[in-house]
């Protein structure tokens, strides 16, 4: 992902050339939406086979895109005419896990006997959380297939973006460590460096319960050379230079926090994201600075007076508060160094709904990501001027 | 509280705490997320807090559970490699996490010293995960010291006392995910939903507000697009009308108030009663 970011001008060029897009951002900022936006536009506009992968299983997004639901098999939209084509996924994590079991088991005792622990089951499938790992192994698979020109991940909603990047070498770590030996070889569990670990885990767990464990790991340990091999073909997916970086966010304060950070743990991994979409963007405000994201609202109070005393009134002074804190240098968030193409998708209150909704805020992208890069310059192009 | 990742959340966590304090009543809010959310909510209220907020970051969660349940010595930290494995298992491992959660939480409830223990629970289906998890450790281990706490804690989860205050906004998807959340909260955990706070409900216009706007936009005025917004996002959630209706009979509507967010939760409460469980 090293420098791609910055090789990037706008949307298009993002939806034009890249292989793999991953969608990040913090939650409540429409991720998922602007997924599908962006994948429906690479679709038409570009005429590229487009395969967008999801874990977030609204129903709603199901109806906007024409289908009748989403499923593991790949589900074909309808986009209309033209040679782009769009599937979307969505990440069934119970099963990917005994996919990926099914898949690295070396042999078939080893993959039964796993598939039927009863801790296997009860950690895949009661708590069947958005794992960062399995949005990226079906990454690799898609990417391995010629159908798609371009897969689009829209990243698990509770997960950090950082921690989503660290997810194939977190994997490897794991199934390296001396810690998976200790538990899976009786005789060094006995060993002294062990001890302190199997008296909290006795105290904690009970005897029997230890035991199971054991087995579990020790299975487990089974599928470790298939599994290594598999995530570090992931991690070199992930450091492709064809593979980018979408930042997802709102004006809002929150989320302009939590953007900072992620952007500030990018910028130390000498990573630049290949596009910002600032949702939800109000007509009060504007781009003060788009290479550094800083707000200014748009407004006067003599314009506000316009809008008389009643509940219109409240309305939009409310906006040009929101305006106001956006704009805020106070607000610690309120100025990221951005580096990569801004774009700003005007705040819509009929959402998506269907297709037609998903192609207006395309156009949305089409409108503000032109004029974010005419009026201000990437940092690119300004790292040229200077 | 439970809902959809940005419907406001912590907002409403820090106001039915503040509600409490006022109310004299001794209170603790804790932070299940672990990311500092709820902290923030309260700074950026401007709100002078005036109750405890824990916030359980995985490790800070292990180490209270060693601690309060097991009474261990020594700090899984301070065992290097055991520390690796244990910031794994707990980080990526499944049900970890939540079972230290719950487990924190039902030892504040159990402890008696608050009144109210206001939880700030993890986005959307994450909750059921959190509710359910003395069930699933039942499950997995059936004996130990472990195992003896999922009793009491199944009690604490089921009792009349619990309720998940059920937070969305006046906005197609969110309402879609807090319909489908209330579906699973009530099939699959024993707790019950004992509120339905609809936040940041937009200002309503009345004919003559739209009649300005109309004029706004027809005469190109600067105000133009912010005005069509404005109505247009007043009609959007007057439209959601009967699908709020249909979450609870007469959820708690909160007006937006950008300046004051927790405040607006604080004067909607205000009107209702019955809101503060003892754990909600």
């Amino acid at each position: 992902m090293t420098g791609f970011g910055s090789a990037l001008e706008s949307v298009d060029d993002m939806l034009e050339q890249a292989e793999v897009i991953l969608v990040a951002g913090p939650g409540g900022v429409g991720k998922t939406t602007v997924t599908a936006a962006l994948g429906l536009r690479a679709a038409r506009r570009h005429d590229r086979r487009v395969v967008v992968v999801t874990v977030d299983p609204a129903r709603r997004l199901a109806d906007a895109l024409g289908v009748s639901r989403l499923s593991e098999e790949p589900v074909l939209v309808p986009v209309g005419g033209g040679d782009g084509r769009l599937w979307v996924v969505m990440v069934d994590m119970a099963r990917s896990w005994d996919r990926l079991v099914e898949r690295h088991a070396p042999d078939d005792d080893t993959r039964q006997r796993l598939l039927a622990n009863s801790l296997y089951r009860t950690l895949t499938r009661r708590f069947v959380q958005s794992h960062d790992y399995i949005a990226l192994d079906h990454l690799c698979d898609l990417t391995d297939e010629d159908r798609y020109d371009l897969v689009i991940v829209d990243t698990p909603p509770s997960s950090h973006a950082i921690d989503l990047l660290d997810a194939p070498s977190r994997m490897i770590e794991f199934f390296r460590s001396r810690l998976l030996r200790w538990l899976t070889s009786g005789a060094s569990l006995t060993a002294v460096p062990a001890r302190p670990f199997l008296a909290l885990a006795e105290r904690l767990l009970g005897a029997g319960f230890l035991a199971e464990i054991t087995v579990f790991f020790t299975l487990l340990a089974k599928l470790r050379p298939a599994f290594v091999d598999r995530a570090r073909r992931v991690e070199e997916r992930l450091s492709d230079s064809t593979t980018t970086l979408a930042v997802v966010t709102t004006s809002e304060s929150g989320p302009m926090a939590e953007t900072g950070q992620l952007l500030d743990a990018l910028v130390q991994r000498r990573l630049t994201p290949g596009l910002l979409v600032v949702n939800r963007f109000e007509p009060t405000l504007d781009f003060a600075d788009s290479s550094e994201l800083r707000f200014r609202p748009k407004l006067g109070s003599a314009d506000l007076a316009a809008a008389g005393s009643g509940g219109l009134a409240a309305g939009v002074w409310e906006m040009q508060r929101r305006a106001e804190q956006a704009g805020s240098g106070e607000l610690p968030a309120a100025t990221l160094p951005v580096g990569c193409p801004v774009v700003a998708l005007p705040w819509r209150a009929g959402e998506l709904g269907d297709l037609d909704g998903l192609t207006r805020l395309i156009e949305g992208v089409h409108g503000s990501g032109e004029r974010a890069n005419d009026e201000l310059p990437s940092s690119r192009q300004e790292a040229t001027e200077r | 509280m439970a809902g959809k990742g940005g419907v406001g959340r912590s907002t409403v966590a820090a106001a039915l705490a503040e509600r409490s304090v006022r109310l004299g009543r001794r209170v603790i809010a804790i932070d299940a997320v672990g990311s500092g959310g709820l902290s923030t909510a309260c700074v950026g209220a401007g709100i002078d807090r005036r109750f405890d907020i824990v916030t359980l970051t995985t490790r800070a969660s292990l180490d209270e559970y060693l601690r309060l349940y097991l009474r261990f010595p020594i700090s899984p930290s301070r065992l290097k490699p055991l520390a690796r494995l244990f910031d794994y298992v707990a980080t990526a491992a499944p049900g970890v996490r939540e079972i230290l959660v719950i487990g924190k939480i039902g030892h504040e409830v159990r402890s008696g010293v608050w009144d109210d223990v206001v939880v700030d629970a993890p986005a959307t289906g994450h909750v059921v995960e959190l509710l359910t998890a003395p069930d699933a450790l039942a499950t997995m281990v059936p004996t130990g010291p472990l195992a003896e706490q999922t009793g009491w804690l199944r009690e604490i989860v089921a009792s009349e006392q619990t309720g998940v205050v059920l937070v969305t906004v006046p906005e197609d998807l969110a309402l879609t995910e807090a319909e489908e959340l209330a579906a699973r909260i009530d099939t699959e955990t024993t707790t019950s939903i004992s509120t339905v706070i609809v936040n940041r409900m937009p200002a309503a216009v009345d004919p003559a507000g739209m009649a300005i706007a109309d004029h706004l936009v027809a005469t190109d005025s600067i105000l133009g697009p912010t005005a069509s917004l404005v109505v247009a996002r007043h009609r959007a959630a007057a439209g959601h009308a009967e699908r709020m209706a249909a979450l609870d009979g007469d959820p708690v509507r909160v007006e937006e108030r950008i300046s004051n967010p927790v405040g607006a939760v604080i004067d909607a409460l205000s009107a209702v009663d019955g809101v503060e469980g003892r754990a909600s």
